[in-house]
């Protein structure tokens, strides 16, 4: 489903190299690292941000590396949420529809049934000023997902939420990604948040992917301490 | 410096600028008010008044159409030179107007492109109204780039990036997301410039001379009446000129207001 091969990327002096990964439809992969490891670079290189300086990356068999980002299709989730500060929640939402030229009608349908699912329909007129950072996430995600993404990229989602918050989306996340099945990558430094999401993880250090394993394997490493004498 | 001693001089100080900035104004305001309204009983300073809101509005709506693309290239494009092309711009703004004045008048005189453009656009800028909104364009440009630029500067660039993931090409981004984020600064960069091209003399002056009830503006007026002797015009025409350059700053501030989403 999405293919990337022989990744390099150069973002003034930071660089990461030769990535290769291959995600199924619907996969959920965790990006784990520390701070500063890379992890944002890397979404912000496959939906477009960055150039590719070699490699390429492919989504349902099409080459998206060299196109613009707003031709991908791809849905993205920064940790700050992004949301456009002088729009009301359901103009938010709605925005990616209406640029599509999808006719009113349509768009406001698929809008409110989305403010439904994401619990935020009592929201709909407010600006994103007066929401909370659970609010704001839950729209920052009904926006990326109303334009039926095959690909979801999230970055951090949880970091700047409260504990009671965090449980909450997490919840909504995990019935969401089995709702819509869109394949996600999920980039975190919370190890928890990758044994509770994720199939497969893949750990971001010196540069590189340096290592892909499935949720069994990285329980057994965090376990048995091996993680740690690893990172 | 003990605290209080301190906190006293700097008060002092505040007092200090805050009768020094507003007593002459006060001043003539007070004088003023009785020369407003047989000042605008006199054909010249309603002429004034109304040829100075003509060529400030259409010198501001330009100065816009032109610092709002400009500033957007200059912030987009050009990361290498940025600085240098910044300064090269904004020249006019450390110039004095009268030189600007004269600069403008050796370009679009008879002896520059002014013969070119008369006999093919019938356009003469020299000693005409449109050499007053050309001048005011001229020296105002430059700061409206400026304030465009920094505004531009503060948009948080992961919100436009954030448009491009949801489907805007780059226009898009620019009509739906960039233009909205810089309302504020774009109403309160129109209020500054026609603020300030309603009282723009120096550059005025030069290009478009100080012919009465022709290229007579609000500052030729006070100019025209003080040189002629006529002082309760030129103090009735200078009080309308300071209340509504006040009712231009009180509409800044209160666009500026933190309330105001």
């Amino acid at each position: 489903m999405l293919d990337i091969t022989d990744f390099y990327v150069k973002v003034e002096e930071f660089f990461l190299k030769e990535i290769n990964l291959k995600l199924n439809q619907g996969e959920y992969f965790v990006v784990w690292g520390e701070s500063g490891a890379g992890k944002t670079v890397f979404l912000e290189s496959i939906v477009g941000r960055y150039k590719l300086q070699t490699g390429a990356i492919s989504l349902s068999g099409r080459r998206i590396s060299d196109l613009p980002p707003e031709k991908r299709h791809i849905g993205f989730v920064y940790q700050d949420y992004e949301l456009f500060p002088h729009l009301k929640v359901k103009d938010n939402i709605m925005f990616p529809l209406r640029l599509q030229k999808v006719p009113k009608k349509d768009y406001q349908k698929k809008c409110n049934e989305m403010m439904e699912i994401l619990n935020i329909s009592h929201l709909k007129g407010r600006y994103p000023n007066d929401l909370s950072g659970g609010e704001k996430q839950r729209v920052a995600i009904g926006r990326a997902l109303i334009m039926s993404p095959k690909l979801l990229l999230l970055d951090e989602p949880f970091s700047s939420l409260d504990y009671t918050n965090k449980q909450n989306i997490k919840q909504l996340l995990k019935d969401i990604h089995h709702k819509f099945k869109p394949t996600v990558i999920h980039v975190t430094h919370d190890i928890k948040e990758a044994f509770y999401f994720a199939d497969r993880i893949g750990i971001i250090r010196n540069n590189t992917l340096d290592k892909i394993i499935n949720n069994g394997e990285l329980k057994k490493m965090v376990k048995e301490e091996d993680f740690y004498e690893y990172i | 410096m003990p605290n209080k001693l301190f906190a006293g001089l700097l008060k002092s100080v505040l007092i200090f600028a805050a009768v020094f900035l507003l007593t002459p104004l006060a001043v003539l305001i007070i004088k003023g008010l009785n020369y407003i309204i047989p000042s605008l009983m006199s054909p010249e300073v309603i002429f004034s008044l109304k040829l100075s809101l003509e060529t400030s509005t259409i010198s501001t709506a330009i100065c816009m159409l032109i610092a709002i693309p400009a500033s957007y290239a200059l912030y987009k494009y050009t990361s290498r030179y940025r600085h240098l092309i910044e300064n090269i711009l904004y020249t006019p703004m450390s110039l004095p107007h009268l030189v600007s004045g004269v600069a403008l008048l050796l370009l679009f005189g008879r002896n520059g492109i002014g013969d070119f453009l008369y006999n093919h656009f019938h356009i003469d800028f020299v000693f005409t109204a449109y050499g007053i909104t050309l001048a005011q364009l001229f020296v105002h440009l430059p700061f409206a780039i400026k304030i465009t630029l920094t505004s531009l500067e503060e948009i948080n660039q992961k919100m436009i990036f954030t448009a491009r993931t949801l489907g805007c090409n780059e226009f898009q981004s620019f009509i739906h997301i960039i233009l909205p984020s810089l309302r504020r600064s774009i109403l309160s960069n129109i209020i500054m410039t026609w603020s300030r091209a309603l009282g723009e003399f120096g550059a005025v002056m030069m290009l478009a001379g100080t012919t009465r009830m022709k290229t007579e503006v609000l500052p030729t007026s006070i100019f025209l009446n003080m040189a002629t002797g006529d002082l309760d015009l030129a103090i009735g025409t200078a009080a309308i000129l300071i209340i509504l350059s006040l009712a231009c700053m009180l509409i800044f501030n209160s666009l500026l207001s933190p309330k105001r989403r």
